[in-house]
């Protein structure tokens, strides 16, 4: 919602400010000086949640990774208490396999959406630089 | 983008915005229309979002934007009303006048600060200050929820796609020769518009009207008596 509302606002004010290239001698165009600040500040504020939502975002991402080691190092335990365990060997064998590649699982799809979240970050960097 | 004065009195005056020659080749040419009266304006159609810009610039030579007051969406199309989401940003106090079918779907082009009037099926009116323009059906003419503007003072009927004609940006605004010009509208009405009890509907509807000028969103505007033949 917050990146909908900002690509809104940040198109809005590129059209205001071609606008105002475009007719410049209108006999209205003060009028929309003060749509021009709205929508300033209105970016600022909605860049400033954006960001902080992308942090929540990257701090929740970091959580899962840590999850996701110590799955890895459960399945290694498992893997141990089962060459101990007789007539459940076969069995935690595959518990502990089944953990490891789920957690590569997740793994890949983190690492995904950090690389989304990365380009994100930097089209959003690109953009504001454009059009201060 | 091109402005004509289309009728102007001392209370009012109907203008149409079009034949942008700076817009992107691949995008059709839009009539735009907007009425002013000498407190409040109404923006009919008023297009796609690659014509915003010029659009608004257009607009702000003739009204401020706390002088639009209503805008008015004929159907959902994008050539109608993509710009929804810069006017929504533009506007400080607007009403949108629209099919009641489309509101869903109108909503996706955005527009936080605007209301929206859902057009019933049979109808309605937009007051505009001392002036009362009625808002006559045309269904699946060619969107199936379809309205047509009309200014009984000024004699002006804002037909949408009905009349419309696919033109360069060079066409004159005006037909002058009705059977030269008929070819050119073919394409609206025998592919977009099939349903001729839709069409006789609409011309029983309209013809009881008093027209000077019908004004369609695409191509020229007929006059005189080049409405009756249509």
């Amino acid at each position: 919602m917050t990146a909908t509302q900002l690509e809104r606002i940040q198109y809005a004010k590129k059209q205001f400010i071609r606008a105002q290239h475009l007719g410049p001698k209108a006999k209205f165009i003060s009028s929309i000086d003060a749509c021009l600040k709205q929508t300033h500040q209105s970016e600022s504020t909605l860049i400033e949640n954006f960001a902080l939502l992308r942090f929540e975002l990257e701090g929740l991402i970091e959580e899962n990774r840590k999850q996701i080691r110590f799955a890895a190092v459960i399945s290694t335990m498992s893997k141990f208490e089962a060459s101990k365990s007789g007539v459940f060997e076969a069995q935690l064998d595959v518990i502990a396999a089944n953990i490891l590649l789920s957690g590569n699982e997740i793994r890949q799809e983190l690492e995904c959406a950090e690389a989304l979240l990365s380009s994100s970050n930097m089209e959003l960097i690109h953009e504001n630089n454009r059009t201060r | 983008m091109k402005t004509t004065e289309l009728v102007k009195n001392k209370n009012a005056k109907w203008l149409v915005f079009g034949r942008d020659a700076d817009k992107p080749e691949q995008i059709i040419d839009t009539n735009q229309y907007m009425m002013v009266t000498n407190t409040r304006a109404l923006l009919m159609d008023p297009g796609g979002i690659e014509l915003s810009a010029p659009m608004l610039a257009a607009v702000l030579r003739h009204a401020s934007v706390e002088q639009v007051t209503d805008l008015f969406a004929s159907h959902q199309d994008p050539d109608i009303i993509s710009s929804l989401g810069l006017w929504a940003q533009a506007l400080p106090d607007a009403t949108l006048h629209s099919p009641w079918l489309w509101e869903g779907f109108i909503l996706h082009f955005g527009m936080d600060n605007i209301q929206y009037n859902a057009i019933p099926d049979e109808g309605g009116t937009i007051s505009l200050g001392s002036f009362t323009l009625q808002l006559i059906p045309a269904h699946y003419l060619h969107s199936s929820g379809n309205f047509n503007v009309y200014d009984p003072e000024n004699k002006v009927l804002m037909s949408g796609d009905i009349g419309a004609a696919l033109e360069g940006v060079d066409a004159p605004l005006f037909v002058e020769d009705f059977d030269e010009h008929i070819p050119k509208t073919e394409g609206f009405h025998r592919r977009w518009m099939p349903s001729n009890s839709a069409k006789n509907d609409w011309v029983k509807r309209v013809r009881t009207l008093d027209i000077d000028y019908m004004a369609p969103q695409h191509g020229r505007i007929f006059t005189g008596d080049n409405i009756t033949k249509f």
